[in-house]
């Protein structure tokens, strides 16, 4: 058992398609590192409370909690990760509270592209890279990214707004965040997909948009893999042959295996595109389907990370 | 009276799929009716099975059905620069803001403006006149509810007091309380980038009326009696947390909530029971014993999948006030052409009778 190279960076990036399981690849990726003895923080940007919910914290903040021996859960909303970045800027007191009450520059910073999810990062980079009195060592730290659906890595993200901005203080944490976003001893990136054609497509698209931006992918996580639903031989055609001749209660079975079989065939393919696409030596970790949503899936992940071939 | 129908659902439900599905349903009940995405994926070209979907809408060929099937595919950056044309005072000031190397990078990454656009869109589809129903395909976004408050924070960025109020700082006349909040955001930003910024709401501010207008227009569209919602939810991760929230959204809004449309829905195969050896002779004896019971395990796991989606389902209506549910099953193997979405519009309102009663205590 070891840890894939990935999770022995500072910052692991978790992306994918909407669904294919970020959030339970997020907590599972803590998991295992938890298991190795790292101290792991997962950091949800969204403020949906799944992940929370999975590891039995009902409030999750932005003061870290504690979900399970050496995992840590963080919830970073823009507004907070705005008075931290102001706090940090202008210290704390009168001016910041005017500016975060005041309905003109609210309207404005909502307005900026892009701000958000930067402040969100700057947090983070602050975390890891100049973390206070106050603040706990974490060995890696897991973002639980946004879905890759609108074709914009944050690395790009952070790229634009530099070059949109110019000059100022949020030029200067654009400029940060894409160093630290690029740099290989620090950050890696990793994919979160599902052995079906369209969110393999869109991860191989992001992949090369990834290598496009100057980053490299850190690893890919192949999420419920399904089993191999009958023998390998003979063939399911003859088996069902015999089935749908006789008359008998097992003619139920015939939809449900032509369909468990065509499926094992397009994941077959599909993890055999993906191989071929992906760069030598690129991590992959496959991870059984587990029925039961929740914890039991989020075990699964962290078996399945820390068996990894 | 344009019916309108809106699928509203998180990331990787199959919103999509199911608004396409819902298209062909209403073509099949004998609806002139248009379908609009605004997933760059191509998705639902793929679905529809055409190859390419403009900003405007194109014909899907649909054997028989009585009525007609049509789809578009929002460009944002076109819409946005019909608005800039459409509320702009005089045509050079619109064509100077197009312009604008700022507005150039702004425009269709400002917060919320996927949503906005949608909607925008929507707008423009309904007052035509020439639909029975428009489907709308919502950007995937993690909160469900982000697509109602698109109009009210796109209509802030816009708004006429706030503009006025910016233009009025650079030009140095203006409320203490502001002037020393926009100081503050002076050291935050940076004098460049405020410039920059003063200059685009300079060029915006004469939109600002226009946009003000039409923002009642489309919360009166959004809520209105002939507005639909539905929750697109997956069978396996139904996601109750972001349901709560959208629902007391909607309540909050006046919005009509249509019902629950549960993707990836398991047919139920009924209970296994001795079932005896698989009959197949091409097998000896050892290869039907693991047949079997390989496919004997298909069946059980399937029993057990589909008795799960059912309370799912249930769970589902009962926690929405005993509202309607539609149970849509998984399609086989990749989507093929409309053929596949004949079927499960079969199963979809308006063709189909809500598939789960509402559960009395």
């Amino acid at each position: 058992m070891s840890l894939p190279a990935f999770l022995e960076q500072k910052f692991v990036v978790v992306t994918g398609k909407g669904g294919v399981g970020r959030t339970t690849v997020s907590a599972g990726l803590a998991l295992a590192a938890a298991q190795q003895g790292k101290t792991a923080l997962v950091i949800e940007m969204s403020g949906t409370a799944d992940v929370a919910e999975a590891l039995g914290i009902s409030n999750p903040s932005f003061e870290a909690q504690q979900a399970a021996p050496g995992v840590w859960l963080m919830t970073l909303t823009p507004a907070e990760c705005l008075s931290d970045f102001g706090r940090r800027k202008l210290g704390a007191g009168k001016l910041l509270t005017r500016l975060l009450n005041n309905r003109v520059s609210r309207a404005f910073l909502d307005a900026v592209p892009g701000l958000h999810a930067l402040l969100q990062l700057g947090k983070i980079e602050n975390l890891i890279n100049e973390p206070g009195p106050s603040d706990r060592h974490y060995d890696v730290v897991i973002l639980d990214a946004p879905a890759t659906g609108h074709g914009l890595t944050l690395l790009a993200a952070a790229r634009a707004m530099r070059e949109m901005t110019r000059v100022g203080p949020f030029h200067d944490l654009a400029r940060v965040i894409e160093l630290f976003l690029a740099d290989p001893a620090i950050t890696s990136v990793v994919l979160t997909t599902l052995p079906e054609a369209l969110p393999v497509n869109e991860s191989l698209q992001f992949a090369s948009a990834l290598e496009a931006d100057g980053a490299t992918l850190g690893g890919v996580i192949v999420n419920q893999l399904r089993p191999r639903p009958v023998p390998e031989a003979p063939a399911w055609a003859t088996v069902r042959e015999g089935i749908a001749n006789a008359s008998s209660p097992w003619s139920n079975v015939l939809p449900i295996a032509d369909r468990a079989v065509a499926q094992y065939a397009e994941q077959e393919a599909v993890l055999r595109r993906l191989i071929e696409a992906l760069p030598d030596g690129c991590p992959q970790v496959r991870v059984p389907r587990v029925e039961e949503a929740g914890l039991p899936r989020i075990d699964a992940v962290a078996q399945a990370t820390l068996e990894q071939s | 009276m344009t019916q309108v129908e809106i699928c509203c659902g998180v990331g990787g439900t199959g919103k999509t799929t199911t608004a396409a599905a819902l298209g062909v349903g209403h073509a099949l009940a004998g609806h002139r009716v248009v379908v609009l995405t605004i997933d760059p994926a191509r998705r639902l070209a793929d679905a529809l099975g055409t190859q390419t979907l403009g900003n405007t809408p194109s014909r899907v060929p649909l054997a028989d059905a009585p009525g007609e099937l049509w789809a578009l595919m929002l460009d944002r950056k076109d819409t946005w620069d019909k608005i800039v044309r459409r509320f702009s005072s005089d045509a050079d000031r619109a064509e100077k803001l197009l312009e604008n190397r700022y507005y150039k990078a702004v425009s269709t990454r400002l917060t919320g403006s996927h949503e906005y656009m949608a909607i925008e869109k929507l707008h423009e589809l309904v007052s035509s006149e020439q639909w029975d129903v428009v489907v709308v395909d919502t950007p995937p976004t993690r909160h469900v509810v982000d697509f109602f408050e698109a109009p009210e924070r796109v209509r802030r960025v816009f708004d006429h007091s706030v503009i006025s109020k910016l233009i009025r700082t650079s030009n140095g006349l203006f409320g203490f309380a502001s002037k020393s909040a926009m100081g503050v955001f002076h050291r935050l930003a940076g004098e460049r980038e405020i410039e920059d910024i003063y200059e685009l709401f300079n060029l915006i501010s004469d939109l600002s009326h226009g946009f003000r207008s039409r923002h009642s227009e489309v919360r009166d569209l959004l809520r209105a009696n002939t507005t639909t919602y539905w929750l697109v939810a997956n069978a396996d991760a139904p996601q109750r947390n972001n349901i709560i929230g959208f629902l007391s959204a909607l309540r909050e809004r006046d919005m009509y909530f249509g019902g629950f449309l549960l993707n990836r829905c398991e047919a139920d195969p009924g209970r296994v029971s001795q079932l005896g050896p698989v009959p197949a002779p091409a097998l000896n004896s050892e290869q039907t014993d693991t047949w079997s019971e390989a496919l004997e395990r298909l069946l059980r796991r399937q029993h057990t999948r589909a008795l799960r989606h059912q309370a799912a389902g249930q769970g589902l209506s009962a926690s929405a006030g005993d509202a309607p549910v539609w149970m849509l099953p998984e399609l086989s193997g990749q989507l093929r052409a409309t053929a596949g979405l004949s079927d499960l519009a079969r199963c979809l309102p308006p063709l189909a009778a809500a598939s789960i009663s509402p559960v009395s205590d």
